[in-house]
């Protein structure tokens, strides 16, 4: 399957979807764990987003509003 | 008269003084409580020592009833305020301890506290879907992968290659130990000989192949404190035990994409998992938080995290990683990466001196691989150049699944015409053909890899590409190798690619939807015994009962390997 037609799934999917939400696009607070750089899989695993680093469970509790959002 | 009463009176004073005079002693229990009543006229105010008309009594002391009373009241207030006082100071007390009894940490309470401070656990997984629209044979593309190989296209299995569970136990800031088990699918022999047998004439078969058992990854105790007062080098560690090799987790990192494709020297057999000691940490060149170099080098055994040492030597692997421009976290921006191992085979030292043809086993090895890499956030890029000397052998190209003649069976009907390629061929000595079989191919790969002479070259590009606003990424890798660029034309040479499509779910988990392609990219050809005897194949050899090819003039047809294309589902859960 190449890049292009799995792509073009994706769009269709969007069409079909019917969701409010797209599940393609990103969406929610930033930083966003998808514009992040993956550094170290660990325990908890490590991500750089914006110049800081963040743990996975910091960039899930920003992602569930329970940290604010700039450190 | 009335002096005479005044003498009578003073008479019966007197008398009465006597009487009631007595030496009083200050513990005589007797005279206590004692009274005298006399009467008094209260007309005349004489006092009498009877009662009479118009007389009143005088009492002169206690009664012991009102002395009794006195006592009980005096008692009892004052056992009253011995009450109150000890009630108030109960209280005190009581709210004391209560306040003791809330601040009292339970021994449980303090333990879990300090677990929670000191103790991680975590897990791994890598699970996927894969579909073989061309099978054959070659490196496993993922561990605890065996395709069938040649002749089983669209074979296609759900499968588990990798499941770990980090521990992590820190009692101090400087010290952790580390526990990872994970699990691995066992590869055993179906051979009769390992069913079970009970008595006389019971049996119980056996097949271990296939179970996925319990081993140890990584165990190892690692102290952090090591250069702590030397800013230029704080952070680093020394580490000793069963650990990450140099190289491998590094490049896992830089890539991204673990869950769906091995790097480079994983692919060709380097283990990521090694036994031994080793140093790492970075070098801030200004003492501040920006990193210019990070290194990794030490000593271990010369097998794998799963093999039994056995040689007397040990092997040596470093990585450096430079970036000249600094790099606020790791990886960012420019960097060279260089890295480097030499060691000896796993045999041990009585059965290194014997003579062979082929050396593999007994000879010395080495790795060099050296990237280009640049890393932003949402995307990155990186070359490598790959050098090795008896770096990649015929277990390595056939890690993950390979024809029987590889592996102690000899497949094909023999030749039993004396005079075949050259060999006195007979039913009790039975030769190898050509047709229906790979033994002699597998002999001829044998002689180009295990010679103990071979040179490896490769190299390889990867990067991934974050779609913008999106959660999907696009991935590659392409690599290009010579399994051992001393011969002239050598039929192994092969291009490994990988291109897919990777989506962020959430922070632990992705999914990814790829194709994995192994090229032998030669044209087909075969090769003449005389051609092959100078790699150190031995012309009317024995391999597997059967005689090879002897004849210098006798081609080995068919030595390009066929293609492996596949596509996959992987699925990570990282926590």
């Amino acid at each position: 399957m190449t890049i292009a037609s799995t792509l073009a799934l994706a769009a269709m999917m969007t069409g079909f979807c019917g969701c409010a939400e797209n599940p393609f696009l990103q969406s929610g607070p930033e930083p966003r764990v998808a514009n992040c750089a993956l550094i170290k899989q660990a325990t908890p695993s490590l991500y750089a987003c914006n110049g800081k680093t963040y743990t996975a469970t910091q960039l899930t509790d920003i992602r569930d509003g329970k940290t604010p959002l700039s450190n | 008269m009335k002096g005479r009463w005044i003498v009578r009176l003073t008479v019966l004073s007197g008398l009465l003084v006597m009487a009631i005079a007595q030496p009083l002693h200050a513990q005589d229990a007797t005279s206590v409580g004692q009274t005298t009543t006399l009467w008094i006229d209260e007309g005349t105010g004489q006092v009498f020592i009877r009662p009479g008309h118009g007389r009143v009594p005088l009492t002169i002391g206690t009664s012991p009833q009102q002395l009794q009373q006195q006592i009980e009241e005096t008692t009892q207030e004052k056992v009253r305020a011995a009450v109150a006082e000890s009630e108030a100071q109960q209280q005190a007390d009581r709210v004391k301890l209560e306040q003791q009894v809330a601040a009292m940490q339970p021994a449980w309470h303090s333990y879990l506290n300090n677990f929670q401070d000191k103790f991680r656990i975590g897990a791994l997984a890598y699970l996927d879907y894969g579909y073989y629209t061309h099978a054959a044979f070659g490196p496993q593309f993922l561990e605890n992968l065996y395709p069938p190989g040649v002749g089983n296209n669209s074979y296609n299995s759900f499968d588990i290659n990798r499941i770990y569970l980090n521990t992590y136990f820190s009692p101090t800031k400087d010290f952790t130990f580390r526990f990872t088990p994970e699990l691995y699918r066992a590869v055993n022999s179906t051979s009769s000989s390992q069913n079970y047998s009970e008595g006389a004439t019971t049996g119980v078969g056996s097949n271990l192949t296939g179970n996925m058992n319990l081993r140890l990854k990584y165990g190892y105790l690692q102290y952090s404190g090591l250069w702590d007062q030397v800013p230029m080098l704080k952070g680093g560690n020394v580490v000793f035990g069963a650990q990450p090799n140099p190289l491998n987790s590094w490049e896992d990192d830089l890539y991204g994409f673990r869950y769906v494709n091995l790097n480079p020297w994983n692919y060709l057999g380097l283990s990521s998992g090694v036994v031994g000691m080793q140093f790492n940490g970075p070098v801030k060149l200004e003492g501040g938080e920006t990193n210019y170099v990070d290194y990794a080098f030490g000593a271990y055994d010369n097998g794998n995290f799963h093999a039994i040492p056995q040689s007397n030597s040990k092997q040596i692997m470093g990585r450096a990683s430079i970036y000249p421009f600094g790099a606020n976290w790791r990886f960012q921006g420019l960097g060279l990466t260089g890295f480097y191992n030499y060691g000896w085979g796993n045999v041990a030292p009585d059965s290194d001196d014997t003579s062979e043809a082929l050396k593999v086993s007994s000879s010395h090895f080495s790795r060099i691989a050296a990237l280009l890499h640049y890393s932003a956030e949402t995307w990155n890029i990186a070359g490598e150049f790959d050098y090795g000397n008896n770096a990649f052998t015929l277990s390595n190209l056939y890690s993950g699944s390979g024809p029987l003649d590889a592996f102690g069976t000899a497949t094909g009907s023999p030749e039993t015409e004396t005079g075949y390629a050259g060999n006195p061929c007979s039913p009790s000595k039975p030769c190898y053909g050509v047709q229906d079989t790979y033994g002699p191919q597998v002999a001829a790969y044998q002689a180009f890899l295990n010679n103990g002479r071979s040179r490896q070259v490769g190299f390889d590009l990867f990067g991934h590409y974050l779609i913008p606003y999106t959660k999907l990424t696009a991935f590659g890798l392409y690599q290009w190798f010579l399994p051992n660029d001393n011969v002239e034309e050598d039929p192994l040479d092969f291009e490994r690619f990988v291109a897919g499509l990777s989506y962020q779910w959430n922070e632990y988990v992705r999914i990814a939807i790829d194709s994995q392609n192994l090229l032998f990219y030669h044209s087909q050809f075969g090769l003449p015994v005389s051609s092959l005897e100078q790699y150190n194949y031995i012309p009317g050899g024995t391999l597997n009962g059967r005689l090879l090819p002897k004849s210098p003039g006798f081609v080995i047809p068919g030595l390009v390997p066929r293609d492996m294309h596949t596509i996959f589902l992987n699925i990570e859960f990282a926590y």
